[in-house]
């Protein structure tokens, strides 16, 4: 069984791929370089994550709170990548997702680097996210609804 | 000194001024591996092209400007006075 984060990481792919201008270009946690060839990209990582015991029981429950980093590549000086953010933020909008792990993901913050020492410009738009979703306590690839 | 670095090391150039005609120059053109967005991760494996050029060859040198390297249209994108008659050129591809 994986641990919920890897299964919430892969559903927010599975969420954006060929749902935006990005295409098929969505990576999973890379950490390789990308090549010009696969821009625009859009690159999901999980990071900190706060935990919690919210109920006692046999097993407790947990309510974990991690930040969801969905990186947006393109060489491009602003609107190609903002309007993949566009794309992004409504595929990862509240609501709609049903019986899936997550139980709240809400957009946090917005941030934009750019880079004119290459070929040409590039940039990365950052989307933070916070996810929640809760676990049974000793079983992190048990989600809990 | 300028003269015996391009003599040796350069190659010809199509230069384009902003509302001029295209000229051939002569310039040391480097396109080395350049990795962007290193505060990223990961990043975007990219170049960083430029040419150095004599001065006196480009006198009205602007970011307008365009030079055709290597079948490549490039603008430029940054000018870096080299001493008083070189000039290294940052170049962006189009």
């Amino acid at each position: 069984m994986s641990h919920a984060r890897t299964t919430i990481r892969a559903l927010l792919v599975s969420r954006l791929t060929n749902e935006t201008p990005a295409a098929g270009s969505v990576f999973n946690n890379r950490v390789k370089p990308m090549q010009a060839s696969e821009l625009p990209a859009i690159n999901v990582m999980i990071g900190d994550e706060g935990v919690r015991r919210i109920a006692m029981g046999a097993p407790a429950r947990l309510e974990r709170r991690p930040s969801a980093l969905i990186d947006i590549y393109d060489e491009d000086e602003g609107p190609a990548l903002e309007a993949i953010a566009e794309a992004v933020e409504q595929r990862l909008a509240p609501g709609g997702w049903g019986a899936a792990a997550l139980i709240d993901i809400t957009l946090v913050a917005v941030s934009e680097i750019y880079d004119d020492g290459g070929r040409k410009v590039a940039g990365r738009l950052r989307l933070t996210f916070e996810l929640e979703y809760h676990t049974a306590e000793g079983s992190p690839g048990t989600i809990l609804n | 000194m300028a003269r015996i670095f391009q003599t040796a090391l350069g190659q010809p150039v199509v230069y384009t001024a902003s509302g001029a005609s295209p000229v051939t120059i002569t310039g040391i053109f480097n396109n080395e591996f350049f990795a962007q967005l290193e505060e990223g991760s990961p990043n975007i494996s990219s170049t960083a092209p430029g040419v150095a050029v004599r001065s006196s060859d480009v006198p009205n040198l602007s970011t307008a400007d365009l030079f055709e390297i290597d079948g490549v249209t490039y603008q430029v994108a940054d000018i870096q006075p080299k001493d008083p008659d070189m000039t290294h050129i940052v170049l962006h591809e189009v």
